[in-house]
């Protein structure tokens, strides 16, 4: 099967190796897939459990093995150190889904799993994940309601289990199980291998478009919500060339312009109003939104952070946090007038909070970076006497002395 | 991270699935993209790196050889372990020059930051907890400790780490070097935060303290 033939059918090829991304990851540049393949190959199908073993529930028996691998993936995530646990932010999103996905509501469980990108994804077993990096991109209750709708979706529609059937059926199956029993491989990874194998086509990512956004104006969100997504990741992609070289969703997704038309296009046709729900929102991402910033600085691409920036500023106005981690991605990318526009972001951030540490050091670095020392050093006494236990406090000390 | 069944995604997601992969495959630390061909033993004694550093050596290290990506001119200066990769690591940064990222990657979408001459202390944490970040996912890692400290003799620094790799295991990590003549040279050391990090930590610690640069040591 060629590249164009699995593009046109959604199908991978014959054998793991070659599928997506098994290919894409395991064979390019690396030897993942020979060594990795070879260690793991002596117990294909360990994961599979009897028919007595199988659990009842959304799934028919005959495909429970699937369930059971999915189970264990799950209890595995539970105690992942990457997953990102804050009660308050588990049960105000297993609400969300519930006010969705009712009457279903149960048997979909939430995962906030720490992860800079934006991404979101949802197991044929009910296990959604929310990756952080999405989290800190939207900007209301209701883009994170289309969000789980979607994925809502997938599940709802058995996206996931028809191409579970087509594997099974085939003759990629051995290769799946071989690859899906990797004892050695973390959850994470087996995750990706498992999804990889039952990546949706671009027909079942289109209609869990169109049958998410219903699901989320039916549960009384607003529809508009769904395409200002796809417009916001659209301004982010404006910025950052590399990101459209290394687009591989065009393969086997709809292209973001296609898919914001699509849904611009029904939310219009959508009752109107609904709740957006920014407040509510609000009060959740405030709880992680440091650690997701610094997250996403540390990809360094600041203009893409200076994007998620400015769209988040005009929905939480005077919050400091986003004047310095505006600060932080201008002194980053170092362009023109950056330094003084990142001076004034650090400064903005304090006349919001005083108190707010992180910016006093930030305003020191680019004081000292401007030439005056006398204010970096003023800025970093201020930053250790509201941060004395800092891990970097003997270097700071010692600029303060110099 | 995973693959997801639905993305709801932007092209990003490749570059956060690579680093997955490479890592949960080989546990490869700061190794990304790099593949193990052949190991050495590291004889005893002092031992030259890019005749520039040179490091007395007391033990069974083992030299890793790679293949793949790594380290600035495309080949890793050195990569050292006692019981495997996955398990302890040094390696080894010599002369990296203005301009140049302490990793390199063949996937466009895994920006390793570059090392400027012109750094400040600051900058330099910055660039080596980035560099830590996207080799294991894009998490940074959390700073225990930057301390000033003298590295071969030269006024240097030494950088504290603590991070979950992609395959779940909690690490630690010690970065020692100096900028000198407008390059930066530096020790990594990496281990499971249990039982590996401290059991060869002393090991490590002498290999540091020792290190010199050639000008120094002859």
């Amino acid at each position: 099967m060629s590249a164009a033939d699995e593009r046109a059918t959604g199908r991978p090829p014959p054998g793991f190796c070659r599928s997506g991304l098994g290919r894409r990851a395991l064979l390019r540049g690396l030897c993942g897939c020979c060594s990795g393949l070879a260690a793991l190959g002596a117990a294909p199908g360990a994961l599979l459990p009897t028919p007595s073993q199988a659990q009842s529930g959304g799934l028919s028996t005959d495909d429970a093995g699937l369930r059971a691998i999915m189970d264990k993936a799950e209890a595995r995530l539970r105690t992942s150190p990457h997953r990102l646990i804050d009660p308050e932010v588990n049960a105000y999103l297993a609400r969300i889904a519930c006010r969705i996905a009712e009457p279903r509501c149960g048997e979909i469980r939430v995962y906030v799993m720490r992860a800079p990108y934006f991404n979101a994804s949802m197991a044929p077993n009910g296990m959604m994940q929310i990756w952080t990096g999405a989290l800190l991109r939207l900007e209301n209750e209701a883009q994170l309601a289309a969000v789980m709708a979607h994925e809502i979706a997938h599940y709802i529609e058995d996206h996931a289990l028809h191409n579970w059937r087509r594997i099974r059926d085939g003759s990629d199956l051995a290769m799946f199980l071989t690859a899906i029993s990797a004892g050695l491989l973390a959850p994470i990874a087996q995750l990706a291998v498992i999804a990889d194998a039952l990546a949706f086509s671009r027909e079942q990512e289109t209609e869990a478009d169109a049958i998410g956004l219903d699901l989320m104006s039916a549960a009384g969100y607003r529809a508009e919500a769904a395409p200002q997504i796809w417009r916001n990741i659209e301004a982010e992609l404006g910025v950052d060339p590399t990101a459209k070289e290394a687009d591989v969703f065009s393969q086997t997704h709809p292209t973001p312009p296609d898919r914001l038309a699509a849904l611009a296009a029904q939310a219009q046709k959508a009752p109107p109003g609904g709740d957006t729900g920014v407040e509510d929102y609000l009060a959740q991402a405030r709880l992680l939104r440091e650690r997701l910033l610094a997250d996403d600085l540390g990809l360094r691409k600041p203009d893409r952070t200076l994007i998620i920036l400015e769209r988040l500023d005009k929905v939480d106005r005077a919050a400091p946090d986003l004047a310095y981690f505006r600060g932080e991605a201008l002194r980053l990318r170092r362009g023109s007038g950056d330094k003084r526009a990142a001076k004034a972001a650090y400064q903005q951030a304090i006349d919001r909070d005083p108190t707010y540490a992180e910016a006093w050091r930030g305003l020191g670095r680019i004081e000292r970076a401007l030439g005056d020392n006398d204010a970096g050093r003023a800025a970093f006494e201020r930053y250790l006497e509201l941060n004395p236990g800092a891990p970097d406090a003997a270097f700071l000390r010692a600029y303060i002395d110099s | 991270m995973p693959h997801s069944f639905a993305p709801i995604s932007i092209p990003d997601r490749r570059a956060a699935v690579r680093p997955a992969l490479l890592a949960a495959g080989l546990a490869l630390t700061l190794t990304l993209g790099g593949c193990a061909t052949g190991y050495t033993a590291v004889e005893s004694g002092s031992r030259m790196l890019d005749g520039a550093l040179s490091v007395p050596v007391d033990g069974p290290w083992v030299n890793v050889d790679f293949v793949g990506l790594s380290g600035k001119n495309g080949e890793r200066d050195a990569l050292w372990t006692l019981d495997g990769v996955d398990l302890n690591t040094v390696s080894f940064f010599v002369k990296t020059a203005d301009g140049e990222p302490l990793l390199t990657s063949p996937d466009e979408t895994v920006v390793f930051p570059a090392f400027r001459s012109d750094m400040t202390e600051l900058e330099l944490q910055e660039l080596l907890v980035d560099t830590i970040a996207q080799a294991h996912g894009g998490v940074r890692p959390e700073v225990l400790a930057f301390v000033p400290r003298d590295f071969a003799d030269s006024p240097g620094f030494e950088l504290e780490l603590a991070f979950t790799d992609q395959n779940d295991l909690q690490r630690r990590a010690f970065i020692a070097g100096a900028m000198k003549e407008g390059s930066l040279t530096a020790i990594a050391y990496e281990a499971p935060r249990i039982h590996y990090y401290g059991k060869d930590l002393g090991r490590v610690r002498a290999l540091v303290d020792g290190a010199r640069f050639v000008s120094d040591a002859t």
